[in-house]
């Protein structure tokens, strides 16, 4: 638990920086051979594609690094083990499970857009097209990455115009804050 | 066609409801009144408290539903059950006859099917969506609007087979503005090259950012494997002005394939208009295996359509 936490700390980091930039605070890390290999953090806003989220940024990074040290990608993808802030939405369960990580670790649930059971369980489902299904350890450093959320959400999304603008977002938080 | 939620397709589902015949009409409206505060109806405000039955020449009246953790209550039960809807009030007891059970309908119907199958059982309210019936008829859509969606699934199945000709999966994408009828972005599947994420809508949508000045992918650097359109820029247009809509809000989505999970909430997030594809997969996350467009809980919602007219792919259907 104790290595699971020291890795999230630094995947926190990388959270801390998205919001910096004006992006939903999600960061996460890879993690290959107790070693970090790729980081990343939500770039939606600064790459105008809502797809951009922190996990699929760390994946590319993945393969730079494959590439760099000329490893076969698919090796390196079934050893890694993911530390992500937040749950990984419905896209980016399915692409973790497309690309065969074995495990992810990630902090406070995500009730709005969550793959990993929340709103569907991508993570376990039987999906034999999609990819082998992956174990997940949740609840590691919730709180700071809840803190990080309602911190965005106070201040809106400036992207988002204006009718599309959820006023409910903090209270949402708050239900999920009791939750965990 | 549509590709609806399962509350406008599935059958009628039906609970046991205790029901009693009124002997004396006089006391119609009392009841009626009164049992609203003693045996409200709680999730079933679909049901009409009174059945009219003319060749029998009595009124049926529908009470509370039968408690399914022990069986069919005993008949002292049912009478002070009886006794204590009427409590307090100034209705004869025998007004109501011994009840008895029938089913009725658990949900307020969401189609014209379900109404007429669910007042089969027992009368319901119901309050048509003049949209949701047009779409289940079958003329939602006039019949250029559906040459035109020919046309675009036409164009994402060649751009599929383009993508076959280079040892890609099979799928293709168009993104269209439906407003202008005019494409953003034509893609293919290329997730047999480097990146295994790049899939044809995951390609499309990276296209569509580009077109508004953004994208998260150098999609470029494998044109030598692959033909891609991002159609604003390559004749130098919008990419320079940096605009469009809030991400691909009002766009259309044409494929020749129905979308797995991961390019299903990709969709979601990008906010796309509509959905529409020619073939079945049986993990696909827009009708098969999840229905994203409709998830409850999720923040966006969109309209999913199947193409069943003449076949328009060569891939086969995954089932």
């Amino acid at each position: 638990m104790e290595e699971h936490i020291n890795w999230m700390s630094k995947a926190m980091v990388y959270a801390e920086e998205a919001l910096e930039r004006g992006e939903v605070p999600v960061g996460c890390i890879f993690v290959y051979e107790d070693q970090e290999i790729a980081t990343g953090g939500n770039r939606v806003n600064e790459t105008k594609n809502a797809t951009c989220h922190a996990e699929i940024v760390a994946i590319e990074k993945v393969r730079e690094w494959c590439s760099l040290r000329k490893k076969d990608q698919q090796d390196v993808f079934r050893a890694l083990t993911l530390y992500v802030t937040v749950e990984p939405c419905v896209m980016c369960a399915g692409a973790l499970r497309q690309i065969g990580v074995p495990l992810v670790v990630y902090g406070c649930s995500n009730e709005r857009f969550g793959g990993c059971g929340s709103v569907l369980n991508i993570a376990a489902d039987q999906l034999s097209s999609l990819g082998p299904s992956f174990d997940v350890i949740k609840g590691v450093l919730a709180e700071e990455a809840v803190q990080l959320l309602k911190q965005f959400y106070k201040g809106e999304n400036p992207n988002v115009p204006e009718d599309k603008r959820k006023p409910k977002q903090i209270s949402i938080l708050n239900k999920q804050e009791t939750r965990l | 066609m549509p590709v609806l939620a399962d509350i406008y397709t599935q059958p009628v589902q039906l609970a046991d409801f205790y029901v009693s015949n009124i002997t004396d009409r006089k006391f119609t409206a009392a009841l009626v009144k009164h049992l609203n505060i003693t045996a409200p109806l709680g999730s079933f405000q679909h049901l009409k408290r009174v059945r009219g039955d003319k060749s029998k020449g009595h009124r049926d009246f529908v009470m509370i539903p039968r408690d399914h953790d022990d069986s069919v209550r005993e008949s002292e039960q049912i009478n002070i059950m009886m006794t204590s809807l009427l409590k307090s009030s100034d209705i004869p007891s025998t007004t109501l006859s011994k009840p008895y059970l029938v089913k009725v309908p658990i949900c307020c119907p969401a189609t014209r099917a379900q109404y007429e199958e669910s007042s089969f059982y027992w009368p319901v309210t119901f309050h048509e969506d003049k949209r949701i019936a047009q779409m289940l008829s079958g003329t939602f859509f006039s019949k250029e609007e559906i040459q035109r969606i020919k046309n675009y699934l036409l164009e994402a199945e060649s751009l599929g087979k383009k993508a076959a000709e280079k040892g890609q999966k099979h799928y293709g994408i168009v993104v269209v503005d439906p407003d202008t009828n005019t494409i953003i972005a034509k893609g293919h599947d290329m997730c047999r090259g480097s990146n295994p994420l790049h899939h044809a809508v995951m390609v499309g949508l990276d296209l569509v950012a580009r077109s508004q000045g953004g994208g998260m992918w150098c999609l470029e650097e494998k044109s030598n494997v692959c033909e891609l359109t991002s159609c604003e820029s390559s004749n130098g247009q919008m990419a320079s002005e940096k605009s469009g809509p809030y991400l691909c809000t009002g766009y259309d989505i044409f494929l020749n394939m129905e979308p797995c999970p991961m390019c299903s909430m990709a969709l979601v997030h990008s906010r796309v208009n509509r959905v529409f594809y020619s073939t079945p997969h049986v993990d696909g996350g827009l009708g098969s295996k999840y229905k994203v467009h409709m998830q409850a809980g999720l923040n966006h919602h969109f309209d999913v359509f199947r193409w069943t007219g003449e076949v328009l792919s060569d891939i086969r259907a995954h089932h």
